[in-house]
């Protein structure tokens, strides 16, 4: 049987807290329900990057701000001014 | 006045002989003759006319511009360069003079000295060619000497130093540099849309308009300023263009993005380098056309596009502009006219060149190079002498067209003042831009207003900062050393405790998951990985780890060297088997994360699943509760493209009778299977009105099934048509 390589998933992003109850609490706060997610362990949870600014967003509204490694979360959106 | 003189000193009638003898091409010495009388074979002849009283009259009758020439190389002693010379009278206002001092050389009244090692120097040549200014230019000591007092009392008064000057303005580079700072950390924090065309979003520029302060202002614009108005869509799209031409942000894609590094870099460097560098991103500005939008009097006709290169066609333009106002190294008020006279005469063959491509006419271009470039640069200061404009270099404009300044001392009061209410006051005048730049990373601009920066430390903003490398302790001690009165206790406990907090959670965004059955093989990978990409693993388990993603090309080479595989989350590949009625079987570190997910809603794991795999039973009330409207639809959705070889059919029948409404069947005895040869016939035979009591059905384009116990009868029917059977 041909031996397998590691298998890298694109566009997710990851979510970790040093403590569990705090990430259990976040993630109620960032209504995390309906997005897409899988936990690794209960400190980490990954999630698709297209849902990070959602769930920045999200609690930021709330007061936390969670320290954003990586590229930059964007949350201008919108249509071209002349496409309205 | 010169400052410059290439040769000091007037020519004596030895060192003329000498030309005569051993310097010059005939041709110049048979032009000294017919211009001052004598013959080109008598050289001692021609030195005596030369330093006679008949030539020195002839000085005495030069007029207008030919005199102020005069004097300007008396003034010099008697020799001086004929380029500088032009360029001295350009921008004291005598416009080209190029045509009067080649008159002058004409007419030797102006001698023309040979290049160090020059020989047989042919003056009418360079005359004809219009290169007689790239040379030095003398006249005799005897004249100096006549001319000595004359020179000095008119040039005296000539060039007195423009003193009253009034309604100064400046658009200083201090400003400049505080809108590139609070502009570029906008946009770090918040990427700025770009239209398709490459404009920025309209309403995202809007808002960072309102925290600019435009040239001439002392105040950020506040909330009426228009971006629809020419000029502030213009100056913005300038400081944007600035900003990306330092390296401050990038396009990436439809987003403008601040760039961290970067901005670091340029707001903590000292204020000479900062100087050199704005200097040469203006002269390569590419994004933003100085000329285009000058005269816009209509919002369309200011191009705001980053994506366009129309500054590109002038880089060269502005480094042949910069060198000219390099050498004039003016330090005082200068009419605005004669600089623009300087710029554009003084190569404008050259100057229409480099104008070419970008099609600007030189005379207009050069205007709109010193009034709006060079202006909100903060190069230069403008005033009015009079009814005349009039300009001069600040001390940075001169450092940054490469002319020796001195050092400007770090101010050394302390700048700030930190308030209970979180709020830090910033007085501008006692502060610099790195001092500047250190607040902006861990607080919020709020107001700026009487050259007083407001800012607010909010929890948003201080955890950011934490977030790019701030440290609560060295915030602090930042604080202390710059803050006029004590920090207070409140805002102290306050940063630490944000400290405590943001350190807790943390986003890695925009990253890989990987996956691998061999625990010890990942070792290997991700060390290699690390090594060669740099990339952060953040390890999730012995078989799963987490990857930043800052080098994509690195990565996807070592997956392939070791034989890995990449998924994108949302073009999902088979992972799944169906080994069961509705049992599925996954290799879970195959699956991605959106696989996973929705099995775990629309299924319930089994437990004696085979070893390293997972078994899911898929649920019809989970299903229906995870797609309450086409149940079916969205379930094969879901699973087709994520299975191997697709949902079976088997399965697929299981899932229809079970969601919707069950697949309904007949079985029928005592027919016997009657197949044709070709559709045609097939049809005539079906129009057969005497078979109709033998068919039971048709079942296809061919074939009919035909009621058994009467089929030998049909046969002999079909016989007697004629079919072989």
């Amino acid at each position: 049987m041909q031996k397998r390589g590691p298998v890298l998933q694109q566009g997710v992003s990851l979510i970790v807290c040093d403590n569990a109850a705090v990430l259990q609490e976040t993630l109620v706060q960032a209504n995390l329900a309906d997005i897409e997610h899988q936990f690794f362990s209960d400190r980490a949870v990954v999630i698709p990057t297209r849902a990070v600014h959602q769930i920045v967003a999200e609690l930021k509204a709330k007061g936390v701000y969670p320290q954003i490694v990586g590229g930059p979360v964007r949350t201008e959106t919108g249509e071209d001014d002349d496409a309205a | 006045m010169l400052r410059e003189p290439k040769r000091e000193g007037a020519l004596s009638p030895e060192e003329f002989m000498k030309l005569l003898e051993s310097d010059y091409d005939p041709s110049t010495k048979r032009l000294i003759a017919a211009a001052i009388g004598g013959t080109d074979s008598d050289l001692k002849n021609l030195t005596e006319r030369l330093f006679g009283d008949d030539v020195a009259a002839r000085y005495d009758e030069l007029s207008g511009v030919a005199r102020h020439a005069l004097f300007y190389v008396v003034a010099q002693g008697g020799g001086v360069r004929g380029e500088n010379l032009r360029r001295e009278m350009l921008l004291d206002g005598y416009g080209d003079t190029t045509d009067v001092l080649a008159d002058l050389v004409n007419k030797s009244l102006f001698i023309v000295l040979p290049n160090p090692g020059e020989v047989l120097l042919d003056v009418p040549r360079l005359i004809e060619q219009g290169t007689v200014l790239q040379r030095d230019l003398t006249i005799g000591a005897h004249i100096v000497q006549k001319f000595k007092e004359t020179s000095a009392t008119v040039l005296a008064e000539e060039s007195e130093e423009i003193e009253d000057v009034t309604r100064i303005t400046s658009s200083s580079t201090e400003t400049l540099e505080l809108n590139l700072l609070h502009v570029a950390t906008k946009i770090l924090h918040t990427p700025l849309k770009l239209n398709r065309d490459g404009t920025p979003h309209r309403r995202g520029l809007a808002k960072l308009a309102r925290e600019v302060v435009f040239p001439d202002a002392v105040n950020e614009a506040g909330p009426d300023v228009d971006v629809n108005e020419p000029r502030v869509l213009d100056y913005m799209v300038f400081v944007l263009a600035m900003a990306l031409q330092l390296g401050l942000l990038h396009i990436e894609g439809e987003y403008l993005e601040g760039v961290q590094t970067a901005i670091d870099g340029f707001f903590s460097s000292g204020l000479s380098k900062r100087n050199r560098t704005l200097g040469d991103a203006f002269k390569g500005l590419r994004q933003w056309n100085e000329a285009d939008s000058f005269t816009a009097e209509k919002i369309e006709d200011v191009n705001s596009s980053l994506s366009s290169l129309r500054g590109e066609g002038l880089i060269g333009a502005r480094g042949y502009v910069f060198s000219i106002l390099r050498r004039a190294r003016f330090s005082t008020w200068k009419r605005e006219e004669a600089v623009e006279s300087l710029c554009a005469l003084m190569d404008p063959p050259f100057l229409k060149q480099s104008l070419k491509n970008a099609e600007n006419d030189p005379t207009e271009w050069v205007r709109a190079f010193l009034q709006r470039g060079l202006y909100w640069l903060g190069a230069l200061e403008r005033g009015m002498e009079g009814n005349a404009a009039v300009i001069r270099f600040t001390t940075r404009g001169r450092e940054m067209l490469g002319l020796p300044v001195k050092d400007a001392p770090k101010p050394t009061d302390k700048s700030m003042v930190v308030q209970p209410n979180f709020e830090i006051m910033v007085f501008l005048d006692a502060t610099d831009i790195s001092t500047l730049h250190q607040v902006y990373q861990v607080s919020e601009r709020v107001k700026l207003s009487d050259r007083v920066a407001v800012f607010k430390l909010t929890p948003e903003s201080v955890q950011r900062g934490y977030s790019m490398g701030s440290k609560a302790a060295a915030v602090i001690a930042f604080l202390r050393d710059q803050a006029a009165v004590e920090v207070p206790e409140s805002v102290i406990f306050q940063l630490h405790d944000w400290e405590r907090i943001h350190k807790r959670l943390v986003v890695h965004h925009g990253g890989y998951l990987v996956r691998s059955h061999d625990p010890d093989a990942l070792d290997l990978w991700l060390g290699q990985v690390k090594h060669d990409s740099g990339c952060v693993v953040v390890r999730l388990g012995p078989s799963t780890a987490y990857l930043n993603n800052n080098d994509e090309p690195i990565l996807t080479k070592l997956l392939a060297r070791a034989n890995g595989t990449v998924v994108h989350i949302d073009s999902p590949v088979p992972v799944l088997r169906f080994d069961g009625p509705l049992l599925i079987t996954v290799d879970p570190v195959d699956a991605d994360i959106i696989t996973m997910w929705e099995l775990a809603r629309i299924a319930h794991e089994v437990e004696d699943a085979p070893a390293r795999m997972r078994q899911f039973s898929l649920d019809l009330e989970l299903l229906k509760r995870r797609w309450p409207t086409n149940t079916l639809q969205n379930t094969v959705e879901f699973l087709e493209p994520r299975t191997f070889d697709g949902v079976p059919a088997s399965q697929r029948i299981l899932l229809q009778s079970l969601l919707e409404s069950a697949p309904s069947a007949k079985v029928q005895s005592h027919v016997t299977l009657i197949r044709l040869q070709d559709e045609f016939t097939a049809d005539l035979f079906s129009r057969v009105h005497e078979f109709d009591a033998y068919v039971v059905e048709r079942l296809g384009p061919l074939a009919f099934a035909v009621d058994a116990v009467k089929v030998d009868e049909l046969r002999e029917r079909m016989i007697e048509l004629g079919f072989v059977i």
